[in-house]
């Protein structure tokens, strides 16, 4: 690229293009199917976000975590049928539902049954069923196995998720008022002259014209996710996106801090609508998390780590306004404490891959779940 | 007298932790001779660092910590409810930072210096755990710093006894299934408690602290050399036990497994703790372990591919020398194959920000406590936390990326009014980058609209994120 170029692209004159140099093919039309993978690290108490209220134990099992049936009072559960709702912060979720572009499938969990963080974290990213099986992420893997796939971490380093062969660019929010563009556009000539070092320059100017600073609430979801709809929603673009979120560990006052973050869910979910535009309607959006939490409210108001958790998908593609998977009931429990893990979260995954992005089983199976051969991709989650 | 800058260039940035004022025009009149000086003066814990609590202490810190929160457990009071973890500790992560942090940009032994960061990152601790997060920082100063010019045996078993690792890959949580403890569990049918092996730390130990994944050893050697570290204890884990190593941890023979093994195709009979010791001085002595090591250093001081020639010889350096770390290093600076001038190093983070500060002469701003650890956490590098045994990567394709270039420009924006008064811009472009400074970047310079933005530049220049 020219210096006057960059400087057109600075006065934000110019064309864009995230990956010059790469045709624009079919996978990049507006139509195409987008994917946005969001990582709640901390479990999620799946009870919680999606109470099985119409669950004959559930209430006397949840004590004060119980925020009862839904009703007309303003902050009970939303319902979505006979036995689940959705917790009352998720209102844009519920309308989502409503018209059949949100479901959820219960009682998820992965093959990894530990209950440490960051192991889980590991298993869940790379696709295994040990923290040590791949160095590399299934997000990444499956971008690989399609053709001309692009993905973004929304995040400063590759997350292992995304870390692998196939092209992920990064973003993140950069904090303060005082965006370095200026800074940035008199190094034009210097950086294009630094082979390593060009193209990622030019992809850092190219999204802070898609997305500049912001300056507050850097790290809600709201903020990033709304980011990520806007690169997605780009024909040159990124069409696989990974966005996180920390602080879902409630082993404390667990009623209080989920109203909050799962109001932050809710926001990103509506921002990224938004931001999608045209594009919301070939999107699939995965939450998800890396196990779910006991069933017995603890000493401190909260949840100590558990087995099943569950999963939500949101976007246009998404066969919504139901649940999904098996519902293994809250009679018997795993180890006498946590939700049984009836659904396994690979099953999700490759039914979303499987039927959203077209990749074939062989490539599921082999390549981005390896020795995944006996979980099969959970059907119909997305609509035909 | 080029060639000469050429070099001090190389002392100063890709061995050393970056230039400072004035230093580049020093080091030229004998480059070699000012990065072999700095093998003869160990960077000695400074008495900042000496100030910090030791392992020992922090792990009574968490013990009394935690019975306070047991017994708090039976108060409904919210006044009887002592600290998290995190608030009551907050200091204590941030002061192993900050005082960290300062030492490299003000150290005068920079060569030394990042030869302490390499070990760290070879036997790198990462603080996800709870213990982590407050012993992470430890390793580094109980052992790392002396024992790096030692020879590599001793600095190996010094490594995996020490509480901090012994912790972090789970050795607390390893018992021999036939070990008196796991005997008398049984006889009791004292369920819950797992009697077997943990197989963690033998495991990286084999693969990511010695011979490497190629380095011809099977599941077998594993859990040998991990039966064999059986016992092997931190304090909190083991109070009893007799001690081992100078930090505090124990031998607890009552979780070791007895018997004589084979490893790695030797018979070892040792009992106690000299059975592990004997595994790891075996595993210090074998050529793919002198390989492994010679091969992560001319990566990290040499370049991303690093030569055969040099690593070979290294190798045999290793080897001929029992594994003196002295004296591969020493051969590694006196080889040319180490001072190209047409190979470079993309600057970590760390590095990048520890460059900044020791170009500008100035230091962590001490009150500021959170900053350093903020902006590690923008560039992508959590301070003590790689998130894994590998450590951090030592690649430029695994740093550079579209949101890394940004945030350093972000940064360096920041750190442009830190330039001294009586210094300008291009004075500094010279003295960090010296000969490497090049015309497009000395152009923008020289056209900025003001100091600010001139040493901006030079900070945010492509020059300045390569050493």
């Amino acid at each position: 690229m020219e210096r006057r170029q960059f400087l057109s692209l600075l006065a934000g004159t110019a064309s864009l293009t995230l990956w010059p140099g790469v045709a624009l093919t079919k996978a990049h039309q507006t139509q195409a199917p987008r994917l946005v993978v969001v990582v709640l690290r901390g479990a999620l108490d799946g009870l919680s976000a999606i109470p099985p209220y119409g669950d004959s134990q559930f209430s006397s099992r949840r004590g004060s975590l119980d925020l009862g049936p839904p009703s007309r009072r303003e902050d009970s559960p939303l319902q979505l049928d006979d036995t689940f709702a959705l917790h009352p912060s998720l209102a844009f979720c519920h309308s989502l539902y409503r018209d059949k572009e949100f479901a959820a499938v219960h009682a998820c969990a992965l093959p990894y049954h530990g209950r440490s963080h960051f192991d889980a974290q590991d298993c869940l990213e790379n696709g295994t069923d040990s923290p040590t099986g791949l160095d590399t992420g299934w997000l990444n893997r499956a971008v690989a196995a399609l053709e001309d796939s692009r993905g973004l971490a929304i995040s400063s380093s590759v997350p292992l998720i995304a870390r692998g062969e196939a092209p992920f660019m990064t973003w993140s929010p950069t904090p303060g008022k005082s965006s370095p563009e200026e800074l940035a556009s008199l190094l034009a000539d210097a950086y294009q002259a630094d082979p390593m070092l060009s193209d990622a320059y030019e992809k850092a100017l190219n999204a802070q014209q898609i997305a500049p600073n912001e300056g507050k609430n850097i790290n809600q979801l709201p903020v990033v996710m709304e980011a990520a709809g806007r690169f997605l929603s780009r024909q040159d673009g990124p069409n696989i996106a990974m966005v996180q979120d920390n602080g879902w560990d409630t082993h404390a006052n667990q009623n209080a801090v989920l109203k909050n973050k799962l109001r932050q869910l809710d926001n990103g979910i509506k921002a990224v609508k938004k931001s999608l535009g045209a594009s919301w309607k070939h999107t699939a959006i995965i939450v998800t998390t890396e196990f779910g939490r006991t069933v017995a409210i603890n000493g401190t108001q909260g949840t100590d780590h558990g087995t099943g958790s569950a999963v939500m998908l949101a976007g246009g593609a998404i066969n919504g306004g139901k649940m999904h998977g098996k519902w293994p009931g809250l009679a018997a429990l795993q180890d006498d404490r946590d939700l049984l893990p009836a659904n396994d979260l690979r099953g999700v995954f490759k039914g979303v891959l499987a039927q959203h992005l077209k990749l074939d089983r062989k490539t599921l199976d082999n390549g981005v779940f390896p020795g995944s051969g006996k979980v099969a991709p959970m059907p119909e989650l997305i609509h035909s | 007298m080029s060639r000469q800058l050429d070099l001090a260039l190389i002392a100063a940035n890709r061995f050393g932790l970056g230039a400072r004022p004035g230093e580049l025009k020093d080091i030229a009149h004998a480059p070699r001779d000012w990065v072999l000086a700095q093998l003869e003066t160990p960077p000695l814990p400074s008495d900042a660092l000496a100030a910090l609590p030791s392992s020992l202490d922090y792990q009574k810190q968490m013990v009394e910590w935690r019975e306070q929160v047991k017994s708090a457990g039976d108060s409904n009071d919210m006044a009887d409810q002592p600290l998290k973890f995190g608030e009551r500790f907050r200091d204590n992560m941030l002061a192993e930072i900050n005082l960290r942090a300062t030492l490299q940009c003000d150290t005068q032994n920079p060569v030394a210096e990042r030869l302490v960061m390499f070990w760290s990152n070879h036997f790198a601790l990462s603080n996800e755990k709870r213990p982590l997060q407050l012993m992470a920082g430890t390793l580094e100063r109980e052992v790392l710093r002396e024992g790096m010019l030692a020879d590599f045996g001793s600095l190996l078993i010094a490594a995996e006894q020490h509480p901090a690792m012994l912790l972090y890959l789970d050795n607390q949580q390893s018992t021999g299934p036939d070990s008196p403890v796991a005997m008398r569990r049984a006889r009791q049918k004292a369920g819950g408690r797992k009697n077997d092996i943990n197989e963690n730390l033998a495991r990286e130990i084999l693969e990511l602290h010695t011979l490497s994944s190629d380095g011809g050893y099977d599941q077998d050697d594993i859990i040998a050399l991990a039966q064999g570290i059986t016992g092997w204890r931190p304090w909190i884990a083991a109070r009893k036990g007799t001690p081992m190593g100078t930090h505090g941890s124990r031998f607890a023979i009552g979780y070791h497994e007895p018997g004589a093994r084979q490893f790695l195709g030797e018979h070892f009979a040792q009992k106690g703790v000299a059975q592990g010791e004997a595994m790891l001085a075996r595993l210090a002595k074998d050529p793919n372990t002198g390989r492994f090591i010679s091969e992560k250093l001319c990566r990290h001081f040499v370049s991303d591919t690093p030569p055969a020639e040099l690593v070979h010889t290294l190798s045999r350096i290793y080897q001929k020398s029992d594994g003196d770390l002295k004296a591969v290093y020493q051969a590694l600076f006196k080889s040319d194959l180490a001072w190209q001038t047409d190979t470079r190093k993309f600057r970590r983070p760390d590095e990048y920000l520890i460059a900044i500060h020791r170009g500008l002469d100035t230091r962590p701003i001490a009150k500021q406590t959170g900053r350093w650890r903020r902006e590690m956490h923008l560039m992508g590098q959590d301070a003590f936390r790689p998130g894994s045994p590998a450590g951090w990567p030592d690649t430029a394709s695994q740093w550079i990326g579209a949101d890394a270039i940004w945030k350093r420009l972000f940064i360096a924006q920041r750190y442009s009014s830190r330039l001294p008064r009586e210094r300008d811009a291009m004075e500094l472009a010279r003295d960090t980058l010296g000969p490497s400074l090049g015309d497009a970047t000395a152009v923008a310079i020289s056209e900025a609209s003001n100091r600010r933005q001139a040493t901006a530049l030079v900070l945010a220049s492509p020059e300045f994120q390569w050493r």
